[in-house]
């Protein structure tokens, strides 16, 4: 069967269990709706109960393909028997004038071939072929979730993920791709559906086309991203509570908590929704004089169903139910503290723009800077303020703001998206008011936005739709050749496939196409782990950041059992300890399986200070501040005179002092300010880094053009005791060679 | 009911939080000290193994990794570290190319080590060549690595981007 067959059958089936399921939901809780609604709503409703099911055969190991048809197929005929398939009985939404009718048709069927021959053609994303698909690809090899550590995105909620799974296991890459194109032509309708329902008609089309078109809905709506997913989800959910707030069904709390907590689960960002559909239960059912417990219990038992898998799997595996953020919190080796804190700065200011004045027209016009434009069209934003003056206009545009909070920690133009339906249909709002204008603005944004126009305008580097690729997506090109031509990703993510034997682990400091290759790629950033292979590649490299420096505590010989450094200093500095080694006179005590170690903070990595590798270091991974400390039990006294620390350079602000005491006694200070020295030259680190690698399981090394270490690992190959295996575009594949080698 | 379940849920939430008391770990295997650098290169290097580039001094260009020779500008350097230096012969083999041959004619190649002359030999024809000489004790070391280079007098020039080819490299260095 022709793949691109493969690839709508894997869409469409996902899509269509997820509608019979929730088409199943409203139904079963007698929930009335506009037959419009139905569809769409039961689609998302549905997309929740089917990311759950798909979590439980993760968790219990049973993700197959032959599983996923089965659940797919049992799903169909029971919508089939409960008569899902056939004409609704609820009545139809108002019916759209003429004009309106005619321009959202030819607006929509446009764009929805142009957004359906890129979702179909092959996938290739940054972080669609990286870690969305990446993740989905190896859940589907490894048959469910496993213990995995070594990549912070598998922490990340993947709600969307789940159905991409689905999708995924019947039409591979580009099924998923077209599971979120699904999700982007589904918005708008709803939009507009919404819209029809409170007597806006016009306003609704106008504010389905601001959506549709913006082309940062093209591009991310199109590729295996999850952000129009998301939208949807959220929109979705301020309809259900605008529904409720009109009717009062209460059957309605069931799918408002779902929802709810489906926002959760298909991203971080997106769960403000749990509060914001709380608050507005409550406000409202407080201001009729309502009860509200029983109503809100209900809402969170909801939410929890939907919420709570994900938190309990990072708890479980990663140690921290919000990872990979709030580590300080729930402390663990998985995710660095100070690795957070940097992501968390550099999402808030991306390619740090030279004013704030510069992001409105970077996210409307240019789009170099923030990944994906608006439109034009969206400059006028300011103007959806004058919606205020009626009740609708202010609750959208209250509820656009606070789902655009999340924005203000991740400033790319895609973290926008949720926010967006609400700006789109207040500033519709205010257009239709005055005659002529809206249709105009349609015309024009739908205009201004077609990818040939586009480019016209926008920076080169906007993150955008770029062509139409027709024999792409039906796969008269072929996909390897397309992938090859246009994503240098995939290149290198096959020249790994190639070269690596299966089950090896690849270690970088780049991402790759992970969705292409099912070798264990290591990435430097991703995980605790990964941080420190790369810090001990660092230490072969860099004399900053190997033990250069020695600090000498000479105190009058004693018998010790316990000793223990802490740091009293606050500061930005992080504090490391390379090498700890105790002395009686020349001689270092030797390490013995009696002793016993601890640190805080990064307990886990304390023995690193202890293993006679000068280039791996316990290191506290946060920003020093006091009560922080090491501490050695030797089991039994030892008589010493003097304790050694080798430390790299670069912790000018830490502030040590040492502690000792027998078998018993109080802790007394020894040997006050240490003697401070530099290291003799230290040589044969290059190859020591490699060992700690290979100790790790990790024998191949990917090297990307722009690793500051490429040259030196390709004029010392030999040094490093790396031998080059294969090389493309500038990004060269190395095997670490064992010690005999 | 539901109270208590939502008081026991957030102490519950609460304690996750807690920061535990750090665990006690033993000793790691220790490390052997390593305070010096293995050699980065030896006597003898093919070009199609992946440690080629290490003995790359200058005048080689890169090829396809694993290729089992590399093309050469008019001066390629090769570096090697030698263990003794008595009784040794220096060897290359490489092919003049028939493609360059057309347009250089005939060549001579003349061999230094560390900037001294070594040998010179005359090439009439083109495709594989072979050459090898004794070498003077007085001229090695093994204190440091020697650099050996290959000095072609005509090379063929690339009208395209003029890159200068002078030979295919396919294995050189010292042995017995």
């Amino acid at each position: 069967m022709p793949k691109a067959v493969y690839i709508l059958f894997g869409a469409a089936f996902t899509l269509a269990s997820a509608y019979v399921l929730g088409r199943l939901l409203l139904e079963r809780l007698k929930i009335r709706l506009y037959r419009e609604e139905e569809w769409l709503l039961g689609l998302v409703c549905g997309a929740s109960l089917l990311h759950l099911l798909v979590f439980v055969l993760c968790s219990a190991q049973l993700a197959r393909k032959g599983v996923f048809f089965a659940l797919g197929a049992a799903i169909l005929a029971a919508g089939w028997g409960r008569g899902v398939f056939r004409p609704s009985r609820a009545p139809a939404l108002p019916p759209l004038g003429r004009l309106w009718k005619w321009l959202f048709a030819a607006i929509y069927l446009a764009y929805a071939v142009l957004y359906l021959s890129n979702a179909m053609a092959p996938e290739m994303s940054p972080d669609g072929s990286s870690y969305h698909l990446g993740l989905v690809a190896r859940y589907l090899r490894e048959h469910g979730f496993s213990r995995l550590t070594t990549n912070m995105y598998a922490n990340l909620t993947q709600g969307v993920e789940m159905l991409y799974l689905f999708a995924f296991a019947i039409g591979r890459h580009s099924a998923a791709a077209v599971v979120h194109f699904g999700f982007t032509m589904a918005l708008p309708l709803l939009i507009l559906a919404h819209a029809r329902r409170f007597g806006l008609p016009a306003a609704g089309v106008g504010a389905a086309v601001l959506m549709l078109c913006a082309p940062v809905v093209g591009i991310d709506g199109t590729t295996a991203y999850n952000d129009m997913a998301v939208t949807t989800v959220v929109f979705s959910l301020y309809c259900l509570l605008q529904i409720w707030r009109e009717e009062r069904q209460n059957a309605l709390i069931v799918p408002v908590g779902l929802l709810a907590g489906f926002c959760f689960a298909t991203k971080y960002t997106a769960a403000p929704a749990i509060p914001f559909a709380a608050g507005f239960l409550a406000w409202r059912l407080w201001r009729a004089r309502q009860p509200w417990l029983r109503p809100l219990l209900l809402f969170a038992a909801c939410a929890a169903v939907m919420a709570v898998p994900w938190a309990a799997k990072n708890w479980i595996i990663v140690g921290n139910p919000l990872s990979p953020f709030f580590n300080k919190y729930f402390p663990n080796p998985n995710v660095h503290i100070s690795f957070e804190q940097e992501y968390v700065e550099r999402m808030r200011h991306y390619g740090d723009p030279k004013s704030y004045w510069d992001i409105p027209m970077d996210l409307t016009v240019h789009g170099a800077m923030l990944s994906g434009i608006l439109g034009p069209v969206f400059v006028l934003l300011p103007l959806a303020l004058l919606a205020l003056r009626r009740p609708r206009g202010r609750s959208l545009l209250a509820a656009g703001a606070f789902f655009a909070l999340p924005y203000l920690n991740n400033i790319g133009t895609r973290f926008l998206l949720p926010s967006l339906p609400f700006f789109s249909l207040a500033l519709a709002m205010v257009f239709a008011r005055s005659k002529g204008v809206l249709p105009a603005v349609v015309v024009a944004h739908a205009v201004l936005s077609w990818p040939h126009v586009l480019k016209l305008y926008s920076s080169q580097y906007a993150w955008r739709l770029e062509r139409i690729p027709v024999a792409a997506a039906l796969r008269i090109q072929k996909e390897e050749k397309y992938l090859t031509d246009f994503s240098y990703g995939y290149v290198v993510a096959r020249m790994v496939e190639d070269f690596v034997p299966p089950g090896e682990k690849v270690f970088t400091f780049s991402g790759v196409a992970e969705a292409y290759t099912s070798r264990d790629i290591l990435t430097a950033y991703q995980a605790g782990f990964n941080n420190n292979l790369g810090e001990f590649l660092w230490a072969g490299l860099f004399p900053d950041s190997a033990p250069t420096h020695q600090l000498r505590y000479t105190f009058p010989e004693r018998p010790l059992r316990h000793l223990k450094l802490t740091q009293d200093n606050s500061g930005t500095d992080q504090w490391s300890i390379s090498e700890w080694r105790m002395y009686k006179g020349e001689k270092e005590l030797l390490r013995s399986p009696e002793w016993r170690l601890r640190a805080w903070p990064n307990p886990w990595d304390v023995r690193l200070a202890f293993d006679n590798s000068l280039v791996t270091r316990w290191r506290s991974w946060e920003s020093i501040q006091p009560g922080m400390f090491v501490e050695v039990d030797l089991g039994g006294e030892q008589s010493m005179d003097s304790v050694r620390l080798e430390v790299t350079k670069d912790q000018y602000q830490v502030g040590l002092k040492l502690y000792g005491r027998g078998e018993r006694g109080d802790w007394a200070l020894l040997g006050g300010a240490p003697k401070e020295t530099d290291a003799p030259l230290m040589k044969g680190l290059r190859r020591a880094a490699m060992e700690e690698l290979r100790a790790r399981g990790v024998r191949y090394l990917l090297v990307a053009p722009d690793d500051p270490a490429g040259q030196d690992y390709q004029a010392n190959a030999a040094l490093w005791g790396i031998g080059l295996l294969a090389e493309r575009g500038g990004t060269r594949l190395y095997k670490i060679n064992g010690a005999a080698e | 009911m539901f109270r208590r379940l939502f008081i026991a849920a957030t102490v519950l939430l609460c304690l996750s939080a807690c920061t535990p008391e750090p665990e006690w770990y033993a000793p790691p295997m220790q490390r052997a000290a390593l305070r010096k650098e293995p050699r980065a290169v030896g006597s003898v290097i093919t070009m199609d193994s992946p440690m080629a580039d290490s003995y790359i001094v200058s005048g080689v260009l890169r090829g396809e990794p694993l290729s089992q020779w590399r093309w050469t500008n008019q001066r390629p350097e090769l570096r090697f570290y030698l263990t003794e230096t008595k009784g040794l012969k220096f060897f290359m083999d490489f092919v003049l190319a028939e493609a360059t041959f057309k347009f250089t004619g005939p060549v001579t190649v003349r061999f230094l080590i560390d900037g001294k002359p070594l040998g010179i030999a005359h090439y009439g024809k083109p495709g594989d060549q072979h050459y090898e000489t004794e070498v003077p004790e007085s001229l090695l070391k093994t204190s440091e690595p020697v650099t050996v280079a290959a000095e072609v007098d005509k090379v063929y020039v690339s009208p395209q981007d003029g890159v200068k080819l002078g030979f295919l490299l396919v294995r050189a260095g010292f042995e017995q």
